[in-house]
């Protein structure tokens, strides 16, 4: 990298952070009390009454942190799987560790062992998410070719749809089925500083793998071929991001539910601002991300509703048809362009 | 005497059933332009990519005297760069960016050093790249690409060059430009091994020229040697024509031997 794209690469991060904790701020002020900032502010430092304290430390807080590590870990997710197929269309779900997530934390809803807010959720959430990667190599084989590893993904994703949907299907009254319907949805509402330390060590966990190679995101530019003749091998590097998705992504699910597009969309705002390089995309992806899903966040508890609109269908809404104006938009390169 | 940049014995790559590349030995000493030639399906990517370590290959393969198994990934991509047929370019990265990655196997920071600006500066002047430096890749035209391609490669500053079909989609000026490139990396004393189609160009270019056919090579010698008129037919089923244009043989096909094989 030249010294003046590191330079410009600085203060694109930088300006991100700015906002992410501009967005941060703003969450932490925003809901069914209003709070002025001033009282948000010394809520947080450990002033103001006892009552600002609780709804700012230990309900909006750890709301907004959930936010800004979900994104973060989605936008990251997005990026290193666009890099290691070398396209942006390319989202965290394609390899089936969001849906088997959310098949494990269904499973203990229906089966009665646990509530929505309940630890044993996220444990067999993130659970379910390393069982598909275990899943994926079983079925697509360790050293797998990218196309065989897409497949296998489908499978998996299928599987745990089929599973969700018989968790569903078996649910013991009504009511678990409103309740696994609504949390599948995804939302921040009602998180605790405990979601966000079980979420935490895996969600680390993933970050750095995703990290690891960003050298070797930038060397597919020239092709598989290409890349590994410059010394990276592949068949590891698919297997680190696998799991490292699997990770960060499963432990999102694990405490928030499903949480659609903001892996695809996130990593697209930022490309153009590093010239397109998958390695320097990385980190203003996953800042990109945060700050997306913590938009939303804040968009969800402003939209006049009956009840909270969830997060993940308001991501949904506004991801869905920005992934269609994607596909339109590379229609020609991608039914004529490179396989 | 040093070591061979390359050598492999029995060298055998198999893709289920079929075997690609049957029990071949080669050597290519430091100073070497070798070019291989062939019908289509002959072996000829396989035995490139055998020899870089892409496809699983049996028999024995050596980079500059260690054998390929034991050669640590970074290292032997220090000894050998190798341009794949095609020249993609999956993001819409700068020319300059794209030639720097050629300096990755040498660097472990982001930042580029002054000996890595150096080589992707040299690497640039000398395919006639650098006006295009900020450009995007994708908006160049296919020569221009395939420049920038072989500009990846010179910037790596391997000793070893294995390019596969370096001058396809290259007008008659820049074939001639990037076989001069790489035969002065051979004579400053490294070694190219290159697949090509042409076999004018791989006459005029090469030191030695290798004929690959089902898997084996079936010739290995200077291009006057190897190229006669009874080979051509064997090989390739082609009646050709050999000429002497300035002392060098040219093969011009002019029919087929027998009927077209449909």
């Amino acid at each position: 990298m030249t010294a003046s794209a590191r330079w410009r690469d600085r203060w694109l991060i930088g300006g991100l952070a700015v906002l992410v904790v501009a967005l941060v701020a703003a969450s932490l002020a925003v809901g069914p009390v209003a709070l002025p900032p001033p009282s948000v502010l010394a809520a947080l430092i450990g002033g103001a009454n006892a009552v600002a304290r609780i709804i700012v430390l230990e309900i909006r807080l750890p709301r907004a942190l959930l936010a800004v590590m979900i994104g973060g870990s989605l936008g990251l997710s997005g990026a290193a799987l666009q890099g290691l197929l070398r396209n942006p269309l390319a989202a965290p779900s394609l390899f089936g560790a969001p849906a088997a997530a959310a098949f494990g934390a269904v499973a203990v809803i229906s089966l009665g062992l646990a509530g929505t807010l309940s630890f044993v959720l996220p444990v067999a959430a993130i659970a379910g998410a390393l069982v598909s990667v275990a899943l994926l190599v079983l079925v697509a084989g360790p050293r797998a070719s990218l196309l065989v590893l897409i497949l296998a993904g489908l499978a998996v994703s299928s599987l745990a749809g089929a599973g969700t949907a018989l968790a569903l299907n078996l649910a013991p009254n009504p009511f678990a089925a409103l309740e696994i319907a609504f949390w599948l949805l995804g939302s921040l509402q009602d998180r605790s500083f405990h979601h966000v330390l079980i979420a935490l060590p895996f969600m680390a966990g993933g970050v750095v793998l995703l990290l690891w190679d960003r050298r070797a995101f930038r060397a597919l530019t020239l092709g598989e071929e290409a890349a590994a003749s410059l010394g990276f091998d592949l068949a590891v590097i698919r297997m680190r991001v696998v799991v490292g998705v699997a990770a960060a992504v499963g432990a999102g699910v694990a405490v928030a539910g499903s949480i659609g597009f903001v892996g695809l969309v996130a990593p697209h705002l930022v490309r153009p601002l590093v010239g397109y390089d998958p390695g320097r995309v990385m980190v203003p992806a996953a800042l990109s991300g945060a700050a997306l899903l913590t938009a939303a966040d804040i968009a969800v508890r402003l939209i006049p509703a009956q009840g909270e609109i969830k997060v993940g269908v308001v991501t949904a809404l506004i991801g869905a048809p920005f992934f269609i104006a994607m596909i339109m938009r590379r229609r020609y390169d991608l039914a004529g362009g490179e396989p | 005497m040093s070591e061979p940049l390359l050598f492999a014995t029995g060298l055998t790559v198999r893709y289920g059933p079929r075997t690609a590349v049957n029990d071949v030995a080669l050597s290519v000493e430091a100073g070497e332009f070798v070019v291989i030639v062939g019908p289509n399906g002959a072996g000829k990517t396989s035995l490139l990519k055998a020899a870089v370590g892409l496809v699983p290959a049996t028999g024995a393969i050596a980079i500059a005297g260690t054998p390929l198994p034991i050669l640590p990934l970074p290292e032997r991509a220090r000894r050998l760069a190798y341009l794949p047929q095609g020249h993609v370019f999956h993001w819409p990265l700068a020319v300059i960016d794209i030639v720097a990655l050629g300096r990755l196997p040498r660097g472990v920071g982001a930042d580029l050093s002054v000996a890595d600006m150096t080589a992707v500066a040299e690497a640039m002047a000398a395919t006639g790249i650098a006006q295009y430096a900020d450009r995007p890749v994708t908006t160049l035209s296919g020569g221009e690409r395939a420049r920038v391609a072989v500009a990846r490669v010179l910037a790596s500053e391997t000793p070893l060059i294995l390019a596969d079909e370096p001058t396809a989609s290259l007008d008659p000026h820049y074939q001639l430009v990037v076989i001069d490139i790489l035969k002065r990396h051979a004579a400053s004393g490294g070694a190219v091994v290159a697949v090509l189609h042409d076999l004018a160009l791989a006459a005029r270019a090469a030191d030695r020229l290798l004929i690959l056919d089902h898997g084996a090579i079936v010739a290995d010698g200077t291009p006057r040697l190897v190229l006669t008129a009874e080979r051509l037919a064997a090989t390739f089923g082609v009646n050709a024509e050999i000429v002497s244009v300035r002392g060098a043989p040219v093969a011009v096909p002019w029919s087929l031997t027998g009927p077209a094989v449909p």
